[in-house]
């Protein structure tokens, strides 16, 4: 047999799976060879060659299905995701990295820090398109479902009718954002408390927290944060209020406002010499932080009034719009 | 092609013919073939297809169950002989009398104007 042929015989079942690879050999090479009609000629070898297309085309013809990294049932996902990880992490790389900077011992100028800016929003945004091109890779390959395929008369009518009750994405994306931080200082709090102090001239700094104290209680206050940014990543993803999605945010909203009223109360967590430099010193330290947490619980409530006023009053949904009874 | 290298064009026609393709395949394995005699039987009665197409669809059929396959190593190079299998018989008959339906409408709808 011709070189050649079998040159192109070998690249060609090379993209197969391994099982197929030797009848595909054998039946390819006879259909080459009968393609000759008996002149093997050079010629005659490169033209039939030639006419049967790259190997790597014939190749993929050879499939029956066809190989996707990511397949076109979770492309929308895949975007969606990649968005929302993508903005969160550069966001919070950037105010993470600038804060740090201003901290940093030796003085550096703008343009040193720009660069080091950009420098680090790249690489983290390089590393976020990995992880989710990946975890998407994987769920392509092993065909997870993503989307319920259940279209009938109950779905149909689920359909949202009203424009008024939007979520803007903004808004999504700036909690996203603000809790991704506060997350990170809970990080640096929980291991650095004593950073929040008095700082004097000519004596050691007094920090405001018992640092073995307040652990404990930043782990919790981490748990009901994920709650809430979990809550986020939802109501950007479904863009429309719906009286679960408000429940649900409702209920992490007060989680973490009960939550941070547990622990500002702890009075145990105060360092005494800190207090000391409070004219009236615990008492009065007592009604600051109660009095913060009125002003916080009444914010909360407004916020989750308004929210209501948008699930429940501005969409008075007509007749049409509900499923009828059958 | 009389509009030659227009990729819309092209892409059409690929897809037009792909369906039908796999019918004329099945329509002439009654009789066992293996893949370049195939090609000249359907190449005798004017159907235009390539071997690069012609010799991955013959598997995807085998695989698909549609044909059976056997090894002829009688003459001095060793064969692989196609012939529909009974799955194959009954979905040849199903798929030709869904095309024969089609063609009818269709030509009824070209009829209705100067495509005709």
């Amino acid at each position: 047999m011709h070189d050649l042929i079998k040159r192109y015989v070998e690249e060609t079942v090379r993209h197969l799976p391994a099982k197929e690879r030797e009848e595909v050999a054998l039946e390819l090479e006879a259909n080459i060879e009968d393609m000759l009609g008996g002149d093997s000629s050079r010629e005659k070898v490169e033209e039939a060659l030639l006419a049967l297309g790259s190997p790597a085309t014939l190749a993929r013809q050879y499939r029956v299905k066809e190989r996707y990294l990511i397949g076109p049932e979770t492309f929308d996902l895949y975007v969606m995701v990649l968005k929302i990880v993508s903005l969160v992490v550069g966001l919070v790389t950037m105010v993470i990295t600038f804060v740090s900077l201003f901290f940093a011992s030796d003085p550096i100028n703008i343009a040193q820090m720009i660069a080091k800016v950009l420098a680090s929003v790249f690489s983290s945004l390089s590393s976020a398109f990995l992880w989710v091109t990946i975890t998407f890779a994987i769920m392509s390959y092993y065909q997870v479902k993503t989307e319920p395929d259940q279209w009938n008369r109950k779905t149909l009518y689920e359909l949202e009718e009203a424009p008024t009750r939007r979520i803007k994405k903004s808004d999504s994306i700036g909690d996203m954002v603000g809790l991704s931080i506060f997350f990170v200082l809970l990080i640096v709090l929980y291991s650095r408390s004593d950073l929040i102090a008095i700082y004097r001239k000519g004596a050691g700094p007094i920090p405001l927290f018992v640092s073995h104290a307040i652990k404990p209680y930043i782990i919790g206050w981490m748990i009901t944060t994920i709650l809430t940014f979990s809550i986020a990543v939802v109501k950007y993803a479904k863009q429309f209020w719906s009286t679960t999605l408000f429940a649900l945010s409702a209920l992490a909203d007060l989680v973490g406002l009960c939550y941070f009223i547990f622990l500002s109360t702890r009075w145990s967590i105060y360092n005494p010499d800190f207090l000391i430099f409070i004219p009236g010193s615990m008492d009065r330290w007592q009604i600051i932080i109660k009095a913060a947490c009125v002003v916080l619980l009444i914010l909360t409530l407004i916020s989750l009034a308004d929210d209501a006023y948008t699930v429940f009053k501005r969409t008075r949904p007509n007749e049409s719009a509900k499923e009828p009874a059958r | 092609m009389i509009m030659k290298e227009d990729p819309i064009l092209t892409n059409l026609i690929t897809e037009l013919k792909r369906g039908t393709l796999t019918l004329c395949v099945l329509s002439q394995l009654a009789q066992p073939q293996y893949g370049y005699s195939l090609l000249q039987v359907l190449c005798d009665k004017q159907i235009a297809i390539e071997a690069n197409t012609l010799y991955p669809l013959l598997r995807r059929l085998e695989v698909q169950g549609l044909l059976e396959s056997s090894w002829d190593t009688s003459e001095t190079r060793p064969r692989k002989f196609y012939r529909l299998s009974s799955k194959g018989k009954t979905i040849l008959g199903e798929l030709a009398a869904v095309w024969k339906e089609q063609t009818t409408q269709i030509h009824t709808l070209l009829g209705e104007d100067v495509y005709a």
